[in-house]
Parts: structure tokens; sequence; C-alpha cells
């Protein structure tokens, strides 16, 4: 029983990176009325960890229920890698989101290979 | 007697988190992103405007207009004359070149500021980003 307990603790904790297509891009989501109330004029973002840049106030992508979606569109560097976000006013920034870790869609670095005959 | 309270609203930093990240679909309209470090200028003081695009497609011409809410008021344009990719891949944080624009506005407000993109494929300018910035 208890090394069951541990297995389960252990997969939650590492989670694969979400995989992300040339095609596709993330959405985030903030409340109108905190957008509103809370005077934000920009959104910044951080990759990997490294300094916060501005993303200015994009266009809402979608509003639902009070809620607006936000486009990010992230380097397509390969590897894995990981953002947070975090809202901004004239005073100063709000706390960030937690890490999101992406991993752009990379092409194979495997051939196929030991060709051989088979019956059609 | 009436006695007049005076209440003082003190703004404070955020305290809202943006959350609940999805993926979608990209269109063809945002294959770069503007990124811009500042959104709040002073008047009369000359800046240069610095970012970074990211994308995969190669254009000839990044022009920038800043404009108050009835008329362009200033507009910049950049031509890449070696054909090089205007919009190489990689985000700010991956040695990525940046393009330099001198920005000056002298008159206080509000302006809205958008970035364009063109080439011979896309006569057509596409926009690539659109933000408020404060000119105090």
């Amino acid at each position: 029983m208890t090394f069951l307990i541990a297995v389960v603790l252990s997969a939650s904790l590492f989670q694969p990176p979400t995989v992300l297509l040339p095609t596709e891009a993330f959405a985030y989501e903030f409340p109108d009325a905190a957008l509103s109330a809370e005077s934000i004029d920009r959104f910044e973002v951080s990759y990997d960890g490294a300094a916060f840049t501005s993303l200015g106030l994009p266009p809402k992508l979608s509003t639902a229920n009070g809620i607006s979606k936000y486009k990010l569109i992230p380097p397509q560097t390969s590897g894995t890698h990981t953002f947070s976000l975090r809202a901004c006013n004239a005073v100063g920034c709000g706390p960030a989101s937690s890490p999101f870790a992406f991993a752009p869609l990379s092409s194979p670095t495997v051939a196929p290979g030991n060709i051989t005959k088979v019956p059609r | 007697m009436w006695l007049l309270l005076a209440a003082l609203v003190v703004q404070q930093p955020p305290i809202s988190v943006p959350k609940n990240i999805s993926k979608v679909p990209r269109q063809s309209s945002d294959v770069c992103q503007l990124q811009i470090g500042v959104t709040e200028l002073q008047a009369g003081v000359s800046y240069e405007l610095v970012f970074f695009v990211d994308a995969v497609l190669r254009y000839q011409t990044i022009q920038v207009s800043l404009s108050d809410p009835f008329s362009v008021t200033h507009a910049w344009s950049r031509n890449v004359s070696d054909q090089s990719p205007l919009c190489p891949s990689g985000g700010p944080n991956q040695n990525q070149r940046p393009h330099v624009m001198p920005l000056l506005v002298v008159t206080p407000g509000r302006y809205w500021l958008e970035a364009f993109l063109r080439s011979d494929a896309t006569p057509d300018a596409m926009r690539i980003d659109a933000f408020w910035i404060t000119v105090k």
C-alpha cells in the first residue's frame, strides 16, 4: 500500500511538457472586471526564468462569462521551455503564474533503418 | 455641521493572475508578435523603439505607426535590403537581433501604436500587434 501511494505522488510531480505544433499558440485568461478595476495596462511574460518582457495589452481572442482570452505566441526553439505570465499596471506588477512547460514539435532526429524484404 | 471626508484612493499593484492556459490555432495574421519594453513615455524625450519580432516568414518592411484616436501623427518604415529574415525564430532571450526605430512624441496623450509587416507577397499590410502608449 505504501509503495502504491508513492508511485501516484511521483506521477503527479512530473507532468510532461505540452507539445506545441508550428500551427499552434497558447491562450491565457484574465477577468474583465479585474482588467478594469486593477487598471491593467499590460501583460508580461518570462521565458525560462529570464526577465519579464512586456506583451502590451493584446487584442481579446474571445470573451465569455466576463473572462477574456488573450493569445501568446511563444518562440519555436526546440527543447523544453517554460513561461510565466503576470499582469501589470502603472504602479507595478502582480504575482506571476506558475511556470507552464511546453516543447515545440521538432523534426525527427532518427531516420528509419534496418530495411529488409518482406512478402507482399 | 457637515463633516466632509476626503477619501484618498491609492492605486495598488495588480493581484489577479493570468491563468487557464490552453492551446489555440495560430492564424496567418499573427505570424509575428511585437514585444516592447515600455508603454509609458515622456513627452519631448527621444527614444529608440526596440522591438523583437518572432516568426518564420520573410518580410521586406516593418512599419510602425503611432496615432491618436483620430489621425496618424507619426509613421516609420524600415526596409530590409538584404532580404534576410525580418522575423527569425526564437524569442528575445535567444540573442535575437533587435530592430530599432527612433521615437519622439512632443504632445502628451494616449496613442495607439500599431506595427505592420509588408512584402511583395503580401501587398496588404499585415498587422502584427497594437496597443496603447501613454505619453506624459
